[in-house]
């Protein structure tokens, strides 16, 4: 898939039994999934489950020889409809995405398929995108796993349980007739580890079985009355079932306690070796995970289990229910399980951990420790002394030290379609841009500054339906090519020509779904190995009835500003959408350079570019860097003793994508940029013609220097 | 159970993502699993990937003890502030990062910083010098820190043509903080097979460094290269000299450098007759400064004036963009930004975009009045104003620019020298008068110069924001410490390009 190779990782998904894997979780994931006899396997990208999807589009020996279907679906919407196969058919299926926004996408299809149950295990591996570094709102999947009456796993993040929990999770599945997800929070996904692999197992019934032998199952439908029958199901049959095979198969664990029975930890599996850091930290469990105090570890954090919570708390006096993010589902359900049974034992939880937010290292350890104060002190040892004091403290350190979030990369195609919309700006004033989700979003973000909202994938036209009027200043929307073929086709080219919007929608088309890793979508130019795309986007919004559609390349300025201009101005009525093209650097880079590489060593004639800033003409004010935004467009220290603004200065980092150029000619900056062209290996001519006119240029230089050289001073 | 047994041990690495934070780590886990380690490693990448601030986590604990225990270490997937043995920061505001965070005590933590600077877009927007105190947090780092390695990992990266995670590899297996030998460091990158030599190369530089400033706890890891100490200079041009002579009898101390600076640039910008100006302006100055008490203010008035007022002289116009672009100097500069090796063929292609105005200014003043008024004049001239990317190591480039720089010959004549000396004048005479009735506003006034500069649009702005602090100036010089409200006011012109901040000072300054 894209321009990254795997075959590294593909060879990781042929490992044995007894053979030991090393790698990434959500790799150990994927080879867990092959090892459980899976017929097909579907997903959207996005982090942190991007790998999984990577590794099995690249893998086709494995998957064939598997006889395991595989597909990058076109949202997740699609990937969960796939699990549909699992219905009727004992197919175990499996389909991943980043959570909760992919959740969001799938629900209708997941809420059906839980409503008519399963019979093929059906396992949906969640990527949970939440705490630092998530790029999405702060929610939880819990919720959607009780309103539909899944189960949801929350495995202890290291892979033997990890890969383990997988297998289960598919038992699970077919013991209750229901669909369970699989929860991996973000660093479980991307945490090496290692694990004792077993064989890949080819299932038993086919897919080829199910074409031949069809069931026409006609309780499965989602009508009435089969949808009351699958209510009363899902509670009288599924969920007795569930929870039978999870106390069989002991998912969740017991841990006793070496100190005292009178106080207990109740954790979701996924915190589960953040809340032994913790006691290690206050002294109360050594490296091996052996604790002072016992614990109910759960592996499957939804349904729980009555009893086995009412037998951990019975005798204590206090617990303290690990939990992170709102609501607070499990720990509601903790103090209703135990009033039922009329259990007096305390519940600590939210009250001493953190009522919203990440549970870090620091925040488990003081809530543990707070926990332990308030219910059993005498287990905690006294706390230690300072080493010395400090007089630079942390708070002045932090007010020096500025922000950095992530922004578009070196060479990027998108930040010059940006400049044109700041210049736009400058000519028309401020817009109304609805933003959308993929690198462009960082376009939201200093220099640029534009976007006024983002509400979802593909959903950058859409949002800027009810701002629909005649007006000088026409609406912008943003969509990537990603959220184009995600849904925005349909969602918002096509819902603004049956509405016959007035506003402009530009389409980022940089060759990929490049937020999410670099993946292949439909109207990706490349040839993959097994299938062409190249279905342009143009065709696409002609298609559903656009006629006001042009063109522009992005690394050309003027020309996107000029029909950015066009679209503000035309007097069409309807939709006016600019489709601005420029392939991701990253992706392009990561094919070409080792070509280039390559065609200097065989001696070909090869032209590399870079910019720069000539020092002594540039004057410290920075507009290139406000209009830009490039990450190898940098500062540093004025050459010239009489200034004391840094001048801009080009970082090693340079791709030569010639947007500093095509700036300083648009905006009629300054002429302090230009650009070396290199040439590797010139012929023979051309290097004559240079070295004649070098020599008569450095002729007239030496007049000039022999003038200032009277001029001179030393020290 | 108890405290007594060994804890894993835990390493941070903050870094910018895509600054080779994930090369270093998967050489720790290598390093650790070919060395009977577990190695436990986890990073958010996802959009923090893109340059943006992130942490990538290891810990390594060794197979030995759980083999004695019959049971798996449990790992933690992220570091726990106040217990991380070992933090490796790949740029110093990301080394900052890491201390406000609390990752870094003077317990337990071995600080590992490469000090050099990656500058953040808040930082490099501004239109003045928006850059954050790196003195400020390298002591810090230091203070916060058990041991503290620090020095400019990416200048050593760069001499040794290496990437800079090569660097730190290096610093880590220095700092002595870690259960494996030097070789079996070494033996991680041999095995990795990618650009083998030269990673080793950097490896070494950094291992050397480390252990040099491990060994010697006092030493100046990287303090950043202070100023060079001002020497009077000598000219063997007898008129060149004598201007140095007067600047030395007449000057004092204080003004000397930038006096210096500034015929040194005016005779290069036009011609000695040009710096003569310039020195007797500045004599003129001088008496304005001693008026006022100058002496007991160390002639801050004559100083300030010394350096803008050459500043606006060497104004940058058409003429002295294309003397600059012209120089073997200016050759030299853009073969070695591509490393080219002598004989290569390296072109340099410039980015000019002149308007009427400049072409104008450009001209003599009664020609430049006519492009700019008469209509079929101005629309003739326009034709030539478009973009235009000039191929200066190409001769027809190169001549046209050479021609260009001949019109320093006219360039007292044109129409550009007269609005700025016209302005210069004006700027003057406000400083003198201003100082005389409180010396600290002369000066403030005089370092306005700062606003303007650029050019085009840039330098239309700065003139603007310039000309609006000066138009205030007789309701700021009613209030009370105006120097202090000029102040406020040019720092906020600097702060950002909409003007925004200015205004809301200046409604401020001038109210009531």
């Amino acid at each position: 898939m894209a321009e990254r190779s795997f075959v590294k990782e593909i060879q990781k998904l042929r490992l044995g039994d007894g053979d030991e894997f090393h790698g990434e979780g959500i790799l150990a994931v994927t080879k867990a999934l092959l090892q459980s006899g899976v017929s097909y396997v579907g997903g959207y990208q996005g982090a942190p489950v991007s790998h999984l999807m990577d590794v099995l589009a690249d893998a086709h020996d494995v998957l064939e020889e598997l006889d395991v279907h595989f597909e990058s679906s076109a949202s997740e919407a699609t990937a969960a409809a796939m699990l549909a196969a699992s219905i009727n058919y004992p197919l175990r299926g499996a389909v991943t995405w980043k959570s909760t926004v992919g959740t969001n996408v799938a629900s209708d299809a997941l809420s059906n398929i839980a409503s008519a149950g399963v019979k093929g295990g059906a396992l949906i591996i969640l990527g949970e995108d939440y705490g630092e570094g998530a790029s999405i709102m702060q929610e939880r999947t819990h919720a959607f796993a009780m309103k539909s009456q899944m189960w949801l796993m929350d495995p202890r993040p290291n892979l033997d349980t990890m890969t383990e929990m997988v297998e289960h999770g598919f038992r699970l599945s077919e013991a209750s007739h229901t669909p369970v997800m699989y929860q991996m929070r973000i660093r479980a996904c991307h945490m090496h580890g290692r694990f004792i692999a077993k064989d890949n197992k080819k299932a038993l019934f086919s897919r080829k079985d199910a074409l031949d032998n069809p069931v026409g199952a006609g309780d499965a439908i989602i009508l009435p009355p089969h949808t009351f029958r699958h209510e009363q199901e899902k509670i009288n049959d599924r969920w007795p079932a569930a929870l039978d095979y999870i106390r069989k198969a002991k998912l969740n664990e017991l841990m006793p306690g070496a100190r005292t029975d009178r106080v207990g930890i109740i954790t979701l599996g996924g915190h589960y070796n953040g809340v032994i850091r913790a006691l290690q930290g206050l002294g109360l469990s050594d490296s091996f995970g052996n604790s002072a105090i016992p614990l109910y570890v759960m592996n499957v954090s939804y349904p729980l289990v009555d009893d086995e919570l009412e037998s951990f708390c019975r005798d204590k006096d206090a617990v303290l229910m690990i939990e992170e993010g709102q609501p607070d589902f499990i720990e509601q359900n903790l103090h209703s399980i135990l009033r039922k049974a009329d259990i007096a034992t305390k519940v600590y939880g939210k009250d001493v951990l953190l009522k919203a937010g990440e549970y870090t290292g620091a925040v488990l350890r003081k809530g543990v420790k707070a926990f332990i104060e308030n219910s059993q002190p005498e287990l905690l040892e006294a706390p230690k002394k300072a080493v010395r004091e400090i007089s630079i403290p942390i708070e002045s350190i932090a007010k020096t030290v500025p922000a950095r979030p992530p922004g578009l990369c070196t060479g990027c195609p998108e930040r010059p379609f940006f400049t044109a919309m700041k210049l736009l700006q400058r000519e028309v004033g401020p817009l109304q841009v609805s933003a959308d989700i993929g690198c462009h979003s960082f376009a939201t973000l200093a220099p640029f500054n534009l976007g006024n909202t983002i509400v979802g994938y593909g959903l950058g036209a859409a949002s800027s339906s009810a701002l629909n009027l005649k007006h000088t200043r026409r609406p912008i929307s943003l969509m990537g090519d990603g959220g184009f073929w995600h849904n925005g086709l349909t969602s918002g080219i096509g819902n603004s020509v049956e509405n016959e919007h007035d506003g402009i929608t530009v389409i980022v088309d940089n060759g990929y779904s490049a937020a999410t890793g670099g993946q292949w979508i439909p109207s990706s130019k490349a040839v993959a190995n097994s299938r062409q795309y190249k279905i342009p986007i143009v065709d696409a919004v002609k298609g559903v009835g656009v006629s006001w559609v042009r063109r522009t390349q992005t690394y050309n300025i003027k020309q996107s500003l000029q029909t950015l201009r066009d679209a503000m101005t035309t007097d069409h009525v309807g939709p006016k959408v600019i489709i601005a093209e420029g392939e991701c650097m990253l992706n392009k880079t990561r094919r070409e350079k080792p070509l280039r590489v390559e065609r200097v060593k065989q001696g070909k004639r090869v032209v590399e570019q870079k910019f720069g800033i000539d020092d002594d003409v540039c004057t410290g004010d920075h507009s290139c860097i406000r209009l830009s935004g490039c990450p190898s467009l940098s500062i540093a220290d004025n050459p010239d003793p009489l200034r004391e603004d840094p001048v801009a200065k080009v970082e090693e980092s340079c791709v030569g994508c010639g947007v500093c150029g095509e700036v300083a000619h648009a905006a009629v900056l300054c002429p302090s940029f230009f650009r070396a062209d290199y040439v590797r290996n010139p012929g023979w001519f051309e290097r004559v013609r240079y070295s004649v006119g070098q020599s008569i240029i450095r002729f007239l230089q030496n007049g000039i220097e022999k003038k200032r050289a009277r001029w001179a001073m030393e020290d | 159970m108890t405290n007594t047994t060994k804890q894993p041990i835990k390493l941070a690495i903050a870094a910018m993502g895509g600054q080779g934070g994930g090369v270093l780590s998967a050489w720790m886990v290598a390093l650790a699993e070919s060395n009977q380690y577990y190695a436990q490693y986890t990073s958010v990448p996802g959009v923090a990937q893109r340059t943006g601030s992130t942490i990538y986590y290891i810990e390594l604990f060794p197979e030995e003890l759980s083999k004695q225990a019959a049971k798996e270490p449990v790992m933690a997937l992220m570091p726990v502030e106040g217990d991380v043995d070992i933090v490796v920061a790949g740029e110093l505001v990301e080394a900052g990062r890491a201390v406000t965070r609390g990752l870094v005590t003077p317990e337990q933590t071995t600080f590992i910083v490469s000090t050099h600077r990656l500058y953040s877009q808040a930082e490099k927007e501004v239109l003045g010098d928006g850059r954050a105190n790196s003195e400020l947090i390298i002591a810090g780092a230091r203070e916060h820190a058990k041991n503290f390695i620090g020095f400019d990992m990416q200048q050593t990266a760069i001499d040794t043509g290496c990437m800079i995670s090569a660097i730190l590899f290096g610093s880590l297996a220095g700092s002595n903080q870690l259960p494996f030998e030097r070789e079996q460091f070494e033996q991680v990158i041999r095995q990795g097979g990618k650009a083998v030599e030269s990673n080793l190369a950097g490896f070494n530089a950094g291992y050397a460094r480390a252990q040099a400033l491990l060994n010697n706890t006092h030493a100046v890891s990287d303090s950043t290269s202070s100023a060079q100490e001002f020497r009077f200079p000598t000219a063997t041009q007898p008129k060149l000299q004598a201007l140095l002579n007067t600047i030395k009898s007449v000057l004092p101390e204080q003004a000397h450098e930038f006096a210096v600076e500034g015929i040194k640039r005016l005779v290069d910008y036009q011609d000695i007759a040009y710096a003569d100006e310039y020195l007797q302006q500045l004599i003129k100055v001088l008496d304005t400064d001693l008026a006022n008490g100058g002496e007991s203010q160390q002639f801050a008035l004559t100083r300030e004036v010394a350096r803008y007022l050459a500043l606006w002289m060497s104004y940058e116009d058409t003429i002295r963009v294309a003397d600059l672009k012209i120089r073997q100097q200016r050759f030299t500069r853009y073969k070695d930004h591509v490393k080219a090796k002598p004989g290569d063929v390296v072109h340099v292609v410039e980015f000019m975009h002149p308007r009427l105005e400049e072409i104008a200014d450009t001209m003599p003043s009664w020609f430049g009045n006519m492009i700019l008024n008469v209509a079929p004049l101005r629309a003739m001239v326009s034709y030539f104003c478009k973009e235009r990317k000039i191929n200066t190591s190409k001769l027809g480039g190169f001549l046209m620019l050479y021609v260009t720089a001949k019109f320093r010959g006219i360039r007292r004549s044109t129409l550009r020298f007269k609005r700025e000396h016209t302005r210069i004048d004006d700027w003057l005479n406000l400083v003198a008068s201003t100082a005389s009735s409180d010396y600290q506003s002369g000066v403030s006034l005089a370092q306005c110069q700062r606003l303007i500069k650029g050019y085009g649009d840039t330098h239309e702005r700065g003139w603007a924001n310039y000309s609006s602090i000066v138009a205030s100036l007789p309701k700021i010089m009613s209030k009370s410490e105006p120097s202090q409200v000029i102040t406020r006011l040019r720092d906020a012109a600097l702060a950002e390009e909409s003007g925004a901040q200015l205004n809301s000072e200046m409604s401020s300054a001038v109210a009531g």
